[in-house]
């Protein structure tokens, strides 16, 4: 490697440090909050260095329901096994769509596209998958409806095949003799690692923050996942805010402001410590099969 | 455009499968009922519908009183169902429900929803399985509860039965006493909403950092502070168009004075320093109780069910820690039903849904099952008091999944805590209460729909702002007025008042 | 002459084949979850009966669409959804691109690693989160900005939930800080997969680095930036529901510029039973983005006919 511009260098390293400062600064206080003495907290207000410190939003979250660490479970096997999934089923759909020698290409690119504009509901997606193909109250059902694959994900990959992938190497393949689908196995897919990697890392994180599905279509609370545990608490609290004339609100016990804090942390700081192991992981996954990267 | 033409094919294509497919399914669920009902020879299935504002018990836990409630209403000819949806997802899975059509025999239903519910036939009249299979709800309705029946029929047809337990309503002012005595101030002749004012400015002159003003719970409104002091305001459903005087005329709640005058003492009180510009914003932090319990706050406007003001006072005290008094503003009425149980036209067994639901009018031992749990797993009988046994998830903070929400709570048995004759009591309280002139009435905003969709929008925009002072009513009331009455507010006035005429001519007086 | 002609015409077959192999799962799926329930889309010309069901119950017309042309309000929630819109597609293309270069430039794998973990942490919190994350810095009484940046300083401090004038720079950037990480991973995949060898050339013809990055990426990021912006344009009548609803915590005084098609909608439907208007709100927000889409589609294909989404 040539030595590069080393001016350069310093400024994408200052530059992204001040954009992470910004990102991290909420957060932080955010963590902090959620560590605040609730009463503290409403006499002095949000603050760094908070006068008091309490662990009372842990206690409520943990001791409402014993099941968080059953949910994140739930949430991992999700993650993982629909990722894959979905990847599997993209990458499948994309590739043809990226061929310009395929005939039907403008006809199911705009077959897919078209799902991205128009969609039929919620009640009409409901109707499908609890009475045509019933998911209902399995796992599948954080994993198949509408999460499976997205119009979006595919025209992006198309969109790396065709533009990344140097059309010539495909037809020097076929003249060795290799068929379609050999050459997309061996030789496109090493190449487009990339694009499967942040395709997966996007599509990783939507499971992951998916609570939906598991609303409408899982009434076992044993089966949810944690980002449904965790929205469950933040829904009753917006309705109980909303003001309708149901509640004589006063009677109910509110979880407030420190346990939404202390909520979101719980859902964030273990995927920073994940993370990092989950993109190695994932990098190394992608490598397998590659002849040449 | 060619790839248009074939678009239009592929979803025509797409929709016959479907129409063919849906027909399959159809058949499909037909026949899965039959094999269902020979499996169990007679028992007719009863799928009950509930929400719940606590956690959402855990499928053992279901299943378990739902065992309890069926070993009762086996004998019936009548197995029951219990589908629990989080109140977050209840309008979204009622929805789906509906328009899916699937069975559903039992569910509650909330006021406001309720004259939609009819409209768009949802729901299927009752009077009759009432009549046939409901002589204990009738019963335990009565002639002191008749007025909820009433208020549940519609064009001459009963839709739903009644809940029983306190529905009955008062306003009335929280009052933090540690506070009051630290600086010795007088709170014995409130009576109007102005007399609040030389208070909070005394408060506010010796300890600048008090918040005087606050949101009771997270529902207080400025139209519940204002009918704390006025008898005659009657909501009217969604407090736009409302009674305002003797007669049955029906107003633009915002054009009215009494809305201007209280604005005007609002914005007073803001540039006064007594209320936080933060109190219009959503947040749910300027509630109460959350300021009660860091001891800074003086008062806020409550309204409450409770049978006396000392037990509604031991309330806050439980949850808040500090010592309250409550002030009672008003007579206690009841303007709304809150919670009354419906059959969805989806029902596949009415019959037997009315059958359970008689018993739930009745049987105390079955009422305490679906309030509190089984009897010796979830709760144990400590006195005749119902005491909670720990580690259980049906019966978890004083309460069930869904306490006063089904049957007759007046049947159940007190909970520990309370006095012994608490339910007594409560019965006693909301006997002699009685229903507002306009109790019954329900309004039914589907004529105007799209009238409403823009007038909610305006409300939205700038009622809080207004009942908190935090705009200027000077400026921006007549700015209000201007865009309701863009909104189509009269048409909406003149629709209501419609249906009120013809309401009081088909009901009274 | 004949037989190869054959020959080819038999192997262009059997890639079609295969090719058609490849999209059958992706199809299947698409017609079960996306197509079939398109049928949902006549509920927005229905006035709902549900002891008919949906296909029973009678045409409404365009009535449940009157709703969103009825006031003066219909111009100022287009207007704002457009506007934000805009500014959006063009904020997040420009810093996706300008986030990926730089981030590529980063020789150290952990610090690499890091920043990239970092600009993708808001992308797991919910829209409510983040809403209460303002809040906390933005709250008149207790929030960050005016407790212990304005007090200290002795500057006035601002009543943020009332003053409309800082809001659309407030949504803005919140939407910005949001979403970087997911724009910043889509580019970088582009800016990775380039040929270092172009670099090596130009390097060697005695090109700064910013002129390479001028010359030579920001060209080749071209297709994927005009894919992004063509299916972000489908959207354009569309908002971020979670930002424009939450975040400003339904504050009355700034709906002039937080109002959105979607609040509009979601404050406008009082009952569960709206379904006919939400559907028809939902119907003119997809045709409208459609009609778009194939405008903007046609452009590019006349500029640039590889560039084209079909």
């Amino acid at each position: 490697m040539k030595k590069r511009n080393r001016g350069f260098q310093i400024f994408s390293i200052v530059f992204l440090a001040i954009a992470c400062i910004m990102i991290i600064i909420p957060f932080l206080l955010l963590i902090i909050s959620s560590f605040t003495d609730e009463n503290a907290l409403m006499t002095d207000g949000y603050s760094f260095f908070p006068k008091k410190w309490s662990l009372g939003a842990y206690e409520y979250v943990f001791g409402s329901s014993g099941m968080i660490v059953k949910s994140y479970g739930y949430s991992v096997i999700v993650t993982a096994v629909g990722t894959v999934l979905s990847l599997v089923i993209t990458g499948l759909m994309a590739y043809p769509l990226s061929r310009k020698d395929f005939r039907y290409r403008n006809f199911f690119t705009f077959m897919v596209f078209f799902t991205m504009l128009f969609n039929g509901g919620l009640v009409s997606q409901y109707i499908m998958w609890t009475q045509l193909i019933v998911v209902k109250n399995t796992i599948l059902a954080y994993i198949i409806p509408n999460l499976l694959m997205s119009g979006f994900n595919v025209m992006i990959i198309r969109n790396f095949f065709s533009n990344d992938i140097p059309f010539e190497i495909i037809e020097a393949a076929k003249i060795d003799g290799s068929g379609e689908f050999n050459t997309f196995l061996k030789i496109v897919l090493p190449m487009s690692k990339p694009i499967f990697a942040a395709i997966g890392i996007l599509t990783a994180l939507g499971y992951w923050n998916n609570w939906t599905n598991g609303l409408y279509f899982i009434t076992k609370p044993e089966l949810y996942t944690f980002q449904n545990l965790l929205n469950r608490m933040i829904q009753q609290v917006n309705f109980l805010s909303s003001g309708s004339t149901v509640i004589n609100s006063s009677q109910v016990k509110i979880p407030s402001v420190g346990i939404r804090m202390a909520i979101a942390t719980i859902g964030v700081v273990p995927l920073m410590v994940m993370y990092p192991f989950f993109q190695k992981y994932f990098a190394k996954g992608l490598t397998v099969g590659a002849v040449k990267g | 455009m060619k790839i248009f033409k074939k678009a239009v094919a592929l979803l025509l294509a797409a929709a016959m499968v479907f129409a063919v497919t849906a027909c399959e399914v159809n058949v499909n669920t037909n026949t899965g009922e039959k094999d269902k009902a020979e499996e169990t020879v007679e028992l007719k299935q009863v799928n009950m519908l509930c929400s719940t504002w606590m956690e959402v018990p855990t499928t053992e836990a279901q299943e378990r009183v739902a065992k309890k409630i069926n070993e009762v209403m086996n004998p019936l000819g009548v197995n029951v169902n219990l589908e629990i949806v989080g109140l977050g997802a209840w309008n979204d899975t009622v929805t789906q429900k509906f328009t899916s059509g699937e069975q559903i025999d039992l569910m509650h239903s909330m006021d406001e929803n309720f004259p939609d519910y009819i409209s768009t036939g949802a729901i299927q009249p009752v009077g009759e399985l009432l009549d046939q299979y409901g002589p204990d709800i009738k019963a335990a309705i009565g002639t002191d509860f008749q007025y909820m029946l009433d208020a549940l029929t519609f064009g001459g047809e009963l839709y739903g039965i009644p809940q029983l337990s306190p529905k009955h309503t008062w306003n009335d002012l929280v009052v933090n006493m540690d506070i009051v005595d630290e600086y010795g101030l007088d709170i014995s002749n409130i009576e109007k909403l102005e007399d609040l004012e030389p208070i909070m400015l005394e408060l506010k002159e010796a300890n600048p950092d008090i918040v005087s003003i606050l949101r009771s719970g997270i529902t207080f409104s400025g139209i519940t502070a204002l009918c704390t002091f006025d008898d005659e305001y009657e909501a009217l459903g969604d407090g736009i168009g409302v009674l305002m005087d003797d007669t049955w005329t029906v107003y633009d709640y915002y054009e009215t004075p009494e809305f201007a005058e209280y604005c005007k003492l609002m914005r007073q009180w803001f540039d006064e320093g007594l209320i936080s510009a933060d109190i219009g914003t959503s947040s749910s932090e300027f509630t109460l109780n959350n300021y009660f319990k860091t001891g800074n706050a003086l008062w806020g406007i409550d309204h409450t069910t409770e049978y006396s003001a000392e037990v509604s006072a031991a309330g806050w005290e439980q949850r808040s820690g500090i010592r309250t008094k409550v002030l009672p503003l008003s007579d206690a009425v009841c303007s709304n039903l809150i919670y009354s149980t419906v059959i969805p036209s989806s029902s596949k067994n009415p019959d037997a849904a009315m059958i359970f639901l008689n018993e739930l009018y009745k049987n105390s031992d079955l009422m305490n099952t679906l309030y509190y749990g089984v009897e010796g797993v979830d709760w144990e009988n400590k006195d005749g008091f119902i005491t909670q046994i720990e580690g259980t998830d049906w019966f978890n903070n004083m309460s069930g999944p869904f306490s006063m929400m089904w049957g007759n709570y007046f049947i159940t048995s007190p909970t520990a805590g309370n006095s012994a004759d608490a339910i007594t009591a409560a019965l006693e309280f909301t006997k002699s209460g009685k229903g507002i002139r306009s109790m019954g009435f329900m309004f039914d905003n589907s004529p105007v729909a799209n009238e409403v969709a823009a007038i909610q929008n305006v409300v939205d925009q700038y009622k809080n702002d207004l009942e908190f002072g935090i705009i200027d009513p000077e400026t921006e009331l007549p700015k209000m007025i201007e865009a309701l009455k863009d909104a189509g507010i009269d048409k909406y006035i003149a629709e209501k008042q419609a249906q009120l005429d013809k309401w009081v001519e088909e009901n009274k007086k | 002459m004949k037989t190869k002609t054959v020959k080819v015409k038999k192997k262009r077959k059997e890639s079609e084949i295969v090719f058609l192999l490849m999209l059958l799962p992706g199809v299947i799926y698409l017609i079960i979850n996306n197509y079939l329930p398109m049928f949902g889309l006549i509920i927005a010309f229905k006035k709902i009966n549900f002891s008919k069901g949906i296909l029973g119950s009678d045409w409404a017309g365009f009535d449940n669409f009157k709703f969103l042309f009825k006031t003066k309000d219909a111009w100022i929630i287009t207007r704002n959804t457009l506007l934000y819109n805009i500014v959006f597609i063009v904020l997040n293309l420009v810093l996706g691109v300008l986030f990926a270069i730089v981030l590529n430039e980063i020789r150290s794998n952990v610090l690499k690693k890091s920043y990239q973990t970092i600009l993708l942490l808001p992308q797991v919190v919910s829209m409510v989160i983040v809403a209460y994350m303002a809040y906390s810095f933005l709250s008149y009484e207790n929030g960050f900005i005016n407790n212990s940046i304005l007090k200290p300083l002795g500057m006035k401090e601002v009543s943020w939930y009332k003053e409309p004038k800082y809001w659309p720079f407030i949504l803005t950037f919140i939407q910005a800080w949001k979403s970087i990480g997911f724009n910043t991973i889509l580019f970088l995949a582009s800016v990775v997969g380039i040929d270092t060898s172009l670099y090596e050339a130009a390097e060697v013809d005695g090109a700064t680095r910013v002129q390479q990055i001028m010359k030579i990426t920001v060209p080749l990021l071209k297709p994927t930036m005009i894919v992004l912006g063509l299916l972000s344009v489908g959207k354009i009548f569309y908002s971020d529901f979670g930002l424009f609803l939450q975040v400003p915590m339904s504050s009355g005084s700034l709906f002039n510029v937080t109002q959105t098609i979607d609040t509009y909608v979601y404050r406008g439907m009082t009952s569960v039973t709206n379904i006919g208007m939400s559907s028809a709100a939902a119907f003119y927000q997809s045709f409208v983005g459609f009609l778009v889409v194939l405008g903007s589609n046609a452009l590019v294909r006349k500029l640039d006919s590889d560039s084209a989404l079909f």
